[in-house]
């Protein structure tokens, strides 16, 4: 008991905490500025809030998708017969009608409420502002989530190459109006809790993923890859008398210990020989699982168990003992063996996290490192 | 005799307790007593004793009570529970009217014969007696109850809901005696229950067929949805009334026994068909009952007695049923549902959802009749008794554990669990006291506290919870500290300050300063995968 009342819990920052007042500090111009500003951020915080699905009554937003949907029905009213596309022509004008009349009641509801109500302080107005900011963020984030620059930009070429596509659609299978109303429920409905969630949920699926990148796949550098990095591209290695006469692999071999424990030779060398030094480099990867802790059971899409760093993203190799075996006979080893580095870790998207395993990290590497030299 | 044990000796607990916890509103019923018993100063050991005992007692009374009235007839203690609720169900409304002449005359029969046994228990003193104990026991229950519930606000707009403020408050008397009669009542929905069940069990092969006509019918119809519970009251209930009172006699005799078997219930038949109460038999009341005929009097009572045994039995089942339906419910709603192994619950949904999309789109073009009614008829052949163990026998057991193993590495591994988590920042306070000179600050603790001069801890002369050790400080319940990142110090004191609302000294430390100590924050990153799933209200 005694021990638990030592524990001590670390607060929480509180992000809301008190401001310094703005309504000394600003100028009055600005302040005047911003009170006649203050109404139009009000109704664009409305209407944010709408596109979030984020106001109080949920039923608002699902009725004014409804209300627009069927006023976009006035393009090419549904129904066969001519009493069908007569109600259709009715309800798309009745819904029209309310929704602009909604709207300037609306905006004429907030004026008249500001008026009766005391005028804001430049702290109120902020606030408001900052709202504002805050869902716009949000807004670019739920994109940001799904698409990275070059996701986006990938999107953008597939939905103009898909253009003839659209054309046939509208003429044979949609017309413009389901058209409209599917891209207006698509983004009325996007930006909602439930559409982010159900996004997030199947993202959490192996299956989805395989299928997003095999329609988006990743360039990895391949081209240009080398294993090793270049510790040095021309050494002069000078060799004792002993070796003289030996040429070829079996120098090489003998070069070993000379290379590995430099010894300063005073004079009393038979030649040098120049070589190129490098340091192999395979990374072993791995990945956090719940249930199993870290495995190298990696997912498809991204880098296997090995694969060689040197190179940006990466490149698959095999594991640093196959990989000497099937090694060029021209490269001779400096180390022993190869010697593997600290962990380090990353996020999902292996991108550097730290040197020690937390909860936002989910996978991890290290470097196997030999060094080997070839003779020139 | 027992309400004089609960106020006899026990009074100055009682007393006690009400002067102590409940105060004025139970002063009007223990005035008295607690003004004798205010002398005595008793324990809270034996004030528990005491109110348990108590309640005990009273419980005891009530049951008594309720014993006495049952030796009368379950018939007769509902009448005078209909009488004292005053309700729409007075026994008049079980009067027929064209035999006035003859419930008049049984009633007033049985009433004479009832009266001796009733002088027994002075009606005046049972009443007050009841009277007496259900008060105390409604003020107990209204008082055990927490005056603050944590979740009032959920319950408010239930208990100013103007329609509710009139309905009646809780009381154990109303309480006790509705389920009472709802026991007695509660007969034929049972026996709706089992005839139920025999339908699925195939206990009844010709009325389980019968069923599933039916069910074909109203797929092919759904119009007859309506007009089925119509039939059903025409035929069902109001043919059966009628035949009741006029008997069409349709055959001389009742056969002893039946001869020769139908096939589709030699076939068909899951088991022994129990039930009882069955038969066409028209059952007519024997409204000439008289006093002299005590045999089968006794023999109705022990039949009812039994009924009302059995129907309690039957509701204490249902009731459990229900316990454990709402506790399978339950770990649903907040297990499953409410991602407590997101695992699970994540691979859920996508089930659901890719269930979702094709029939959506491919409902439209699909025979809902059809297949609706084949697989009614494919279910309850499936469970048919007979047929059960065969089709298990199909299904390997192997095949079953190898399909299980298939979902449950699906789940682990085709569900990938790496969102970002939650990120956000924790702050303590490196606190230092002020040495000998002015110049010397020696280190005094780390505590979650400012303790500046307004701190509660600093005006009692108490140093705030904190430690020696950074080492110690913990991050808050469900969160844990991101470990690629430590504490750090927060340079920014002009902000810190300004959000905890202090205007002091500040040193070029990072420190603020006032008279005798001075602090600096240390804030560090905090992360959490997901907040904690719900819980019911109850558990929190």
């Amino acid at each position: 008991m005694s021990n638990e009342s030592a524990k001590i819990y670390a607060k929480l920052t509180q992000n809301a905490g008190q401001k310094a007042s703005l309504t000394s500090s600003i100028v009055p111009q600005l302040a005047w500025a911003l009170h006649r500003l203050y109404p139009a951020l009000i109704i664009f915080d409305g209407f944010l809030s709408n596109v979030l699905w984020c106001c109080d009554d949920k039923c608002l937003p699902f009725i004014n998708l409804v209300l627009w949907t069927l006023a976009i029905g006035l393009i090419d009213p549904r129904g066969s017969s001519f009493v069908a596309k007569s109600v259709y022509v009715w309800l798309g004008l009745m819904s029209a009608f309310f929704l602009t009349f909604s709207w300037f009641y609306y905006v004429s509801s907030v004026v008249r409420d500001l008026e009766q109500a005391e005028p804001p302080t430049a702290d109120d107005i902020v606030i408001v502002m900052e709202n504002v900011v805050f869902k716009l963020k949000r807004l670019a984030d739920d994109f940001r989530l799904l698409l990275d620059r070059r996701a986006l930009r990938r999107l953008t070429v597939y939905v103009l190459l898909l253009t003839p596509f659209y054309v046939f659609a509208t003429h044979f299978f949609w017309g413009p109006r389901d058209i409209l109303t599917g891209i207006l429920v698509i983004g009325g409905l996007f930006h909602s809790s439930w559409c982010q969630s159900t996004l997030r949920l199947c993202w959490r699926s192996l299956w989805v993923r395989r299928l997003w990148y095999f329609l988006s796949p990743q360039s990895n550098g391949v081209s240009q890859a080398k294993p090793y990095i270049v510790l040095s591209e021309n050494s002069e290695i000078p060799f004792p008398r002993a070796l003289e006469g030996i040429v070829g692999h079996e120098l090489g071999i003998k070069l070993q210990k000379i290379i590995s424990d430099p010894i300063v030779w005073d004079g009393d060398h038979a030649g040098k020989v120049n070589v190129k030094i490098v340091e192999f480099q395979i990374d072993e990867n791995q990945r956090k699982w719940p249930s199993d802790g870290w495995t190298s059971g990696l997912l498809p899409y991204e880098r296997p168990k090995f694969s060689f760093t040197a190179n940006t993203p990466w490149l698959a190799a095999s594991s640093p003992w196959e990989f000497q075996e099937n090694l060029d006979r021209c490269w001779f080893w400096m180390d022993d063996c190869w010697k593997p580095s600290s962990w380090t870790y990353f996020d999902s998207g292996w991108r550097f996290k730290g040197q020690n395993d937390s909860i936002d990290c989910y996978t991890r590497n290290r470097t196997w490192k030999r060094k080997a030299y070839r003779l020139l | 005799m027992s309400e004089t044990r609960v106020f006899g000796h026990k009074k100055s607990l009682l007393g006690d307790l009400m002067a102590r916890k409940y105060e004025k509103s139970v002063e009007p019923t223990l005035a008295s007593e607690s003004g004798r018993g205010s002398g005595d100063t008793v324990s809270n050991r034996e004030l528990i004793h005491g109110v348990a005992s108590s309640l005990f007692e009273a419980t005891l009374t009530r049951f008594r009570a309720s014993k006495t009235a049952d030796e009368i007839s379950i018939e007769e203690d509902f009448e005078r529970y209909a009488t004292a609720a005053q309700s729409e169900s007075s026994d008049s409304f079980w009067k027929d009217e064209n035999f006035r002449q003859d419930y008049e005359s049984s009633v007033t029969g049985e009433a004479k014969d009832v009266t001796p046994k009733k002088s027994a228990i002075p009606r005046a003193v049972e009443e007050t007696q009841e009277h007496f104990v259900d008060i105390l026991l409604d003020k107990m229950i209204s008082r055990i109850l927490p005056e603050e519930f944590p979740e009032r606000e959920h319950f408010t707009q239930r208990v100013n809901d103007p329609t509710r403020r009139r309905r009646d408050k809780l009381s154990a008397t109303i309480f006790a005696n509705n389920l009472k009669v709802l026991t007695a009542k509660m007969g034929s929905v049972f026996e709706f229950q089992d005839s139920v069940i025999r339908l699925l069990a195939w206990r009844n092969p010709s009325g389980t067929v019968t069923m599933l006509i039916v069910v074909t019918i109203v797929c092919f119809d759904p119009i007859f949805l309506t007009i089925l519970p119509l039939l059903f009251v025409l035929y069902g209930l109001m043919i059966q009334g009628y035949t009741q009172r006029h008997s069409l006699r349709r055959r001389a005799y009742l056969s002893r026994n039946v001869y020769g078997k139908s096939l589709l219930v030699s076939l068909a038949s899951g088991g022994k068909r129990t039930s009882w109460g069955y038969g066409d038999s028209v059952h007519e009341y024997d409204y000439r009952t008289g006093a002299d005929d005590i045999n089968a009097i006794r023999a109705n009572q022990i039949k009812q007695s039994m009924e009302f045994v059995v129907n309690l039995r039957d509701l204490q089942n249902s009731m459990t049923m229900l316990v454990l339906l709402s506790n399978s419910l339950e770990k649903f709603i907040y297990g499953t549902a409410g991602f407590k192994e997101e695992h699970r619950s994540t691979a859920l949904f996508l089930v659901g959802l890719i269930a979702i999309i094709p029939l959506w789109i491919a409902g439209r073009f699909i025979n809902w009749s059809v297949v609706s009614s084949l697989s009614v008829w494919a279910v309850m052949l499936a469970i048919h008794p007979k047929l059960r163990p065969k089709l298990t026998k199909i299904v390997k057991q192997e095949q079953i554990e190898m399909g299980k193993e298939v979902l449950s590495r699906t789940e682990r591994y085709g569900i990938i669990l790496d969102e970002p988590p939650e990120e956000r920042f924790v702050e303590i306070f490196e606190i230092y006291k002020q040495g000998i000179t002015p110049h010397v600050w020696d280190f005094y603790l780390y505590s979650p506290c400012i303790f500046d001069p307004s701190d509660s801890f600093r005006k009692a002369k108490k140093p705030p919870p904190g430690t020696q050790d950074l080492d110690s400080v913990f991050a808050p319940a469900t969160w844990s500290y991101e470990r690629n990142t430590g504490w750090e110090i927060d340079c920014n004191i002009a902000k810190w300050a300004l959000e905890w609302g202090k205007d002091l000294k500040v040193d070029e430390d990072f420190f603020l300063v006032d008279d005798s100590f001075k602090r600096r924050r240390l804030k560090r990153k905090v992360v959490r995968y997901a907040r904690p799933a719900r819980k019911p209200s109850y558990r929190m």
